[in-house]
């Protein structure tokens, strides 16, 4: 164990024990040179007469000739050469070994010094050779000997590692090591031993080191490249900065950062894709009971807390659902977006939330908001299906995202509340696109915001939602962040789901967040009509005229919607699925708008009719 | 969620009447924007579980599907009922009443924080004042920097506080916006 030894050394300067390898250590090594003024009478004895040797390998030389030094002092004494300054711990261990060897050259030196000196500067270069290859073989050895020294720990070792506290720096460099062998398992592996092993191991490892249960940190491994993994990881372990956002209806971000300035908190405006976001580097003063806090001039609001109201982007004079909207974050900035006009229907289920975000409201200065008290699931009975311009839906979910800010979610968090969270959030986004008005003029949208990393909370939920309903993905107006995924594993996601964000720690310095827009296009359920909510009646009675020609045939009435739907916006899939599903309610509605566009087009021949008619008897 | 009848309506009226004086009615005339019509609409009070809010009609309109049990807020509260019956105005209507005030107290920097706590106002931390200020006077606390810090009764007319020592009260203190964080569960 080489590389044991080399640290023992230097941390016992002063012992005078000789093993053989301490010469060679100390040549390897370069140490500072320390001066340690009271050995230096010792050093006297040193002569200049070998300016070669010295200037090559001063330490050895120094020392060995040194440790002659101490040990005759009376002739040392008498040649009061100085000598450059070196290390005089190493002195006394070089020296120890030089005594062996050379106390015979010692004492011959005091006699006479001119041969002696050459016999010993010749016996140095001879020792500091030997020395240089030994030290080279031992570096080259431990080189070598890294990468083939890991591998698993066995069974055994396990166990003993089990049995008594983890031994954090070990489990550390046994990370790192498995880590750098996963990234470039090709060329490092070693023999014999199935990647599975490995990522078995490092999921151990890292859930013992960090305080993951085993659930989550098998997700991770999933989702992750080892090397991101790791990135992942350090980030939760760490606070994303505090933010903080302006409330445009009572001030401005620069006059605001002004008056915070004075007051002693360091800031900066948060980045380039807001407006209004400032973040606090640090404070004399708390950040959250300063009096223009309290006065509503801004909010205490994390980055990626923006990102789903953004996405959103409501207008003045619409109408809004903000489904779980405690603290309140989110709906005082849609009501500062939307400038105190329109209405905002705030609802939240968890009574004792309530507090807080009627305070919220209040102190910001938002009158245009009612406050409700209902299940999300319920919102469509009593506020009636498409009756909204916009719905927001920031999901109660698992909150992996925000470990940084929670870390019980850590071990809090098994497959089974994944799974109750991703049925709670199905239902959920159901009941928001039944709010929705597809018909809005303005609107149509709906955003569903989650801060969890967990595909099953995110891109499946919103792969149901577009199974289920006729609504389809559109850009959030985001542009950073990563796409979602479109397929994980086993699961297939429909394609347009690369249009949903996602947000890391690691990449974006705020916290896990996954956002996406999704546009309402017809009030039917399970249907596929694909008309836009913005088209015009002369679009509609074309559709619905074309519909009237293929009647009773099925089968085109799916090749009639796909060609329909290059003027609006192609979804297919979605489509067809749905086509399949229901027909009977479908036709239902489809003979009545027939019927309508059957009685236009009658009165439109019967003009035409009578225009010829006029025109025959040669009016013009 | 129900209108005000004549006696509350009467007092609640009275109550703002004392911080704002004539400017009542640019209150009640205020022309709305909230609501998703573009033309704006008219304010109104309504009592939903012995709080009074101060909310425009189209909202009022929208929210009576709302069940009775569900409905939380509606606007701006500005105030609510005690048991006893009688009412007083809460912190939530300072916007209100800071925009129509008709008497103003401005506070020196270093007692801001000192009426914040629930402190009443000091001749020693006056740093302007309205004129024709009468003792019982409605009066609403303002920083120097025009923030507004909440209200209280004048305990003092004008004329007497240029008089007063530095530590006598020259507004009682009646509601300030730090009860945002010390009294939350209350509001």
């Amino acid at each position: 164990m080489p590389a044991l030894t080399r640290n023992k050394k230097k941390g016992a300067k002063l012992q005078t024990e000789t093993p053989p390898l301490n010469r060679r250590t100390k040549s390897n090594t370069a140490p500072a040179k320390s001066h340690k003024p009271p050995l230096k009478k010792q050093r006297k004895g040193i002569s200049y007469e070998k300016p070669e040797v010295v200037s090559n390998d001063d330490e050895e030389e120094e020392e060995e000739v040194s440790e002659q030094s101490d040990e005759e002092l009376g002739s040392d004494f008498s040649s009061e050469e100085e000598e450059d300054t070196e290390p005089l711990a190493d002195d006394f261990l070089g020296g120890s070994d030089d005594e062996e060897e050379e106390g015979t050259l010692g004492s011959s030196d005091s006699d006479s010094d001119g041969s002696d000196l050459e016999k010993e500067s010749k016996a140095i270069d001879g020792e500091r050779e030997r020395e240089e290859r030994d030290a080279k073989d031992e570096l080259q050895m431990n080189i070598k000997e890294q990468p083939d020294e890991f591998r698993l720990p066995t069974k055994k070792e396990l166990e003993e590692e089990a049995s008594g506290p983890p031994d954090l720096p070990a489990l550390q460099t046994r990370i790192k090591e498995i880590v750098r062998i996963l990234s470039n398992f090709k060329d490092l592996r070693p023999e014999g031993v199935k990647r599975k092993e490995f990522v078995e191991q490092l999921k151990a490892d890292l859930a013992s080191y960090y305080g993951y249960n085993e659930f989550l940190i098998g997700t991770l491994v999933e989702m992750f490249p080892p090397v991101e993994l790791m990135e992942l990881i350090e980030a939760f372990e760490k606070k994303r900065p505090t933010s903080i956002r302006t409330n445009t209806l009572k001030t401005r971000r620069r006059d605001l950062a002004d008056v915070l300035l004075n007051r002693g908190v360091n800031l900066d405006p948060l980045s380039k894709w807001s407006k209004v976001g400032l973040v606090v580097y640090d404070s004399q003063v708390p950040i959250g009971a300063t009096p223009e806090y309290l006065a509503g001039f801004y909010m205490l609001q994390s980055a990626s807390s923006f990102l789903p109201v953004m996405a959103l982007a409501p207008r003045e004079n619409e109408r809004v659902v903000d489904m779980a909207a405690a603290p309140g974050g989110k709906t005082t900035y849609v009501a500062s977006l939307m400038k105190n006009t329109g209405i905002i229907y705030a609802n939240e289920m968890k009574v004792p939330r309530l507090k807080s975000l009627t305070a919220n409201l209040h102190r910001m200065g938002v009158t245009n908001t009612v406050v409700c008290n209902y299940d999300g699931r319920e919102l469509p009975k009593v506020f009636g299906q498409n009756s909204v311009d916009r719905v927001l839906l920031d999901a109660p979910c698992s909150g992996t995202g925000v470990i940084s800010k929670d870390e019980s979610v850590k071990t809090s968090k098994s497959a089974n509340d994944i799974k109750k969270f991703a049925d709670l959030q199905k239902q959920l986004i159901l009941a928001a696109i039944d709010l929705v008005d597809a018909e809005s003029k303005t609107g149509g949208y709906i955003v569903y915001s989650t801060c969890s990393i967990m595909i099953p909370e995110n891109e499946a939920v919103i792969d149901y939602a577009l199974k289920k309903r006729d609504v389809k993905l559109v850009p959030c107006g985001l542009d950073f962040g990563q796409a979602g995924f479109t397929r994980f594993r086993e699961h297939r996601f429909h394609p347009t789901l690369e249009k949903t964000r996602r947000f890391y720690p690691h990449v974006h310095n705020m916290d896990g967040f996954f956002v996406a827009k999704l546009k309402k296009m017809s009030n039917e359920t399970k249907a596929s009509e694909g008309d836009e909510p913005v088209e015009t009646k002369e679009q509609a009675q074309l559709s619905s005229d074309d519909d009237d020609d293929d009647e009773p045939k099925q089968d085109t009435k799916v090749d009639k919607n796909k060609g329909r739907i290059p003027i609006s916006k192609p979804n297919n899939k979605g489509n067809k699925n749905k086509n399949t599903n229901v027909e009977g309610p479908r036709k239902q509605k489809k003979k009545r708008s027939q019927w309508k566009a059957e009685i236009a087009q009658a009165r439109e021949d019967k003009r035409k009719v009578m225009r010829k008619n006029t025109k025959e008897p040669g009016r013009k | 969620m129900r209108p005000l009848d004549e006696t509350e309506t009467t007092v609640v009226f009275e109550k703002i009447f004392k911080f704002v004086g004539n400017n009542l009615k640019n209150i009640v005339e205020n022309p709305s924007h909230e609501g998703p019509e573009s033309e704006p609409g008219r304010y109104c009070f309504r009592l939903q579980k012995s709080r009074v809010y101060y909310v425009s009609e189209s909202l009022v309109k929208r929210a009576t599907n709302i069940s009775r049990k569900s409905l939380v807020s509606l606007g701006t509260c500005i105030g609510k009922y005690t048991h006893a019956g009688s009412f007083h105005l809460t912190i939530m209507s300072l916007n209100l009443l800071a925009a129509n005030a008709k008497h103003k107290v401005w506070l020196k920097p270093t007692s801001e924080m000192s009426f914040l706590y629930g402190n009443h106002v000091l001749k020693g931390g006056l740093g302007r004042i309205t004129d024709s200020i009468v003792p019982g006077d409605g009066v609403v606390v303002f920083s120097m920097s025009d923030v507004p810090l909440g209200f209280g009764i004048a305990a003092k007319s004008t004329q007497d506080c240029r008089k007063l020592d530095p530590n006598g009260i020259v507004v009682l203190h009646q509601a300030d916006i730090g009860e945002y964080l010390r009294d939350e569960d209350e509001l």
